[in-house]
């Protein structure tokens, strides 16, 4: 995609202006929004199980103390830590599909595309959980540890959409 | 020549009549109880099963299935009675500190059964002082199953422990669910909770790269567009 099409010789944010939206965008945007809150009405106990055994394996193959307390509950160095439908990262893998569906391409390959993308975020949802956990037992804030590395997850979320894209954002001129 | 019997063979046919004659219930029979479905209990051929009113008839008999004696059924005779059950979901967190956990309770109707179900909780543990549960509201059956909330609430002078909720009923008649009372655990720990995952600061984190980034791609772009 040509990033020449999409804007004019000389930017200003102000000529960013809904009517120069392409309908699309807002369309998938709209998606996002309505297949997150889709996927909060749901408990994801089983991925919620899931994460929480991966995340006692490997820290258990780093040394650390290991409990399991409950379906979503370990205990980490003496630590309860709750796994929550966020920590799965099941609302961003969700949210990614209107970004990523190509409209071009078959359900099958759409399908197949999806499952793969979602592997590779489940895997990069357990290894920022699993920084968190050691940043914070070397003494860093779990503010700092998970949620801000949370932020910097998400964000490298985004940027594999933006890269893979198949929509524009503003109407071609 | 008229064969006679040998005396072998005259005593293996004297064992098989006595066999034959005698009752089922007398010769080797293992009728102490058999668990059966939706939780009858036969005891012995010609007792009453316990619960009678379970399935579809209000009097229920224990008999023996055919001709083994070890096999006992509960046949309920009678018009069907209404009946229920109940089932509990299990208390979710099933860690609390110092909030509540919840439950939902289903009262499942049997043979046209409808009407009010009233509730009472109790907690039971090793500890003092427990959790709380107030009762939960009552539930109105009126063609297919109806659902009431459990909770168990927990304050930072409940003691460290699992305790067991035991969620009883009664319906408008005073009797109570076929199944009994039911169980449920919950644990109180007052060890700091940590919550996994994304919250607000990973969303404004987020928002603040994106809009970093946005502005890295808008100056680039037009910094192209100039050259």
């Amino acid at each position: 995609m040509s990033s020449q099409s999409l804007l004019p010789a000389k930017l200003d944010l102000a000529d960013i202006r809904l009517s120069r939206l392409s309908r699309e965008f807002p369309f998938r945007a709209s998606l996002v929004a309505l297949f997150v809150l889709l996927t909060y009405q749901f408990s994801w106990q089983w991925l919620r199980f899931v994460t929480s055994v991966a995340v006692l394996h490997i820290s258990a193959s780093l040394g650390m103390a290991t409990a399991r307390v409950s379906f979503d509950t370990i205990r980490i160095h003496g630590q309860l830590f709750r796994v929550v439908i966020a920590c799965t990262f099941v609302d961003v893998v969700m949210g990614s599909i209107p970004l990523l569906w190509d409209v071009r391409k078959s359900l099958l390959r759409n399908a197949s595309r999806f499952l793969a993308v979602a592997f590779i975020f489940f895997g990069l949802n357990l290894v920022r959980l699993e920084i968190a956990q050691v940043l914070y037992f070397r003494g860093v804030p779990w503010t700092l540890a998970d949620e801000v590395l949370g932020g910097f997850a998400y964000f490298a979320v985004w940027l594999f959409l933006w890269r893979h894209r198949t929509w524009r954002i503003l109407r071609e001129a | 020549m008229k064969r006679t019997p040998t005396r072998p063979a005259l005593l293996f046919l004297a064992l098989g009549a006595l066999l034959a004659l005698s009752s089922p219930t007398t010769l080797g029979q293992s009728c102490s109880s058999k668990p059966l479905e939706q939780g009858r209990v036969c005891t012995k051929p010609g007792a009453r099963c316990s619960p009678p009113t379970v399935g579809s008839g209000n009097v229920g008999a224990c008999t023996t299935e055919g001709m083994r004696a070890d096999a006992l059924v509960c046949e309920c005779q009678g018009s069907p009675t209404p009946s229920y059950n109940i089932t509990l979901s299990p208390l979710t967190p099933t860690y609390i500190d110092k909030d509540v956990a919840t439950s939902t309770i289903t009262v499942i109707p049997f043979n046209g059964f409808t009407g009010k179900v009233d509730f009472t909780c109790t907690v039971s543990g090793a500890s003092h002082p427990a959790p709380s549960c107030t009762n939960p509201a009552s539930a109105t059956v009126t063609n297919s199953a109806a659902t009431s909330l459990l909770t168990v609430s927990a304050s930072a002078s409940t003691a460290e422990d699992t305790y067991t909720v035991t969620v009883n009923a009664v319906d408008g008649h005073g009797r109570p669910p076929d199944n009994g009372a039911q169980p449920s655990t919950v644990s109180v720990s007052h060890v700091r909770w940590i919550l996994m995952g994304g919250g607000r600061i990973a969303f404004l984190t987020f928002v603040a790269l994106l809009a970093l980034w946005s502005v890295r791609l808008l100056w680039r772009r037009n910094r192209d567009a100039f050259r």
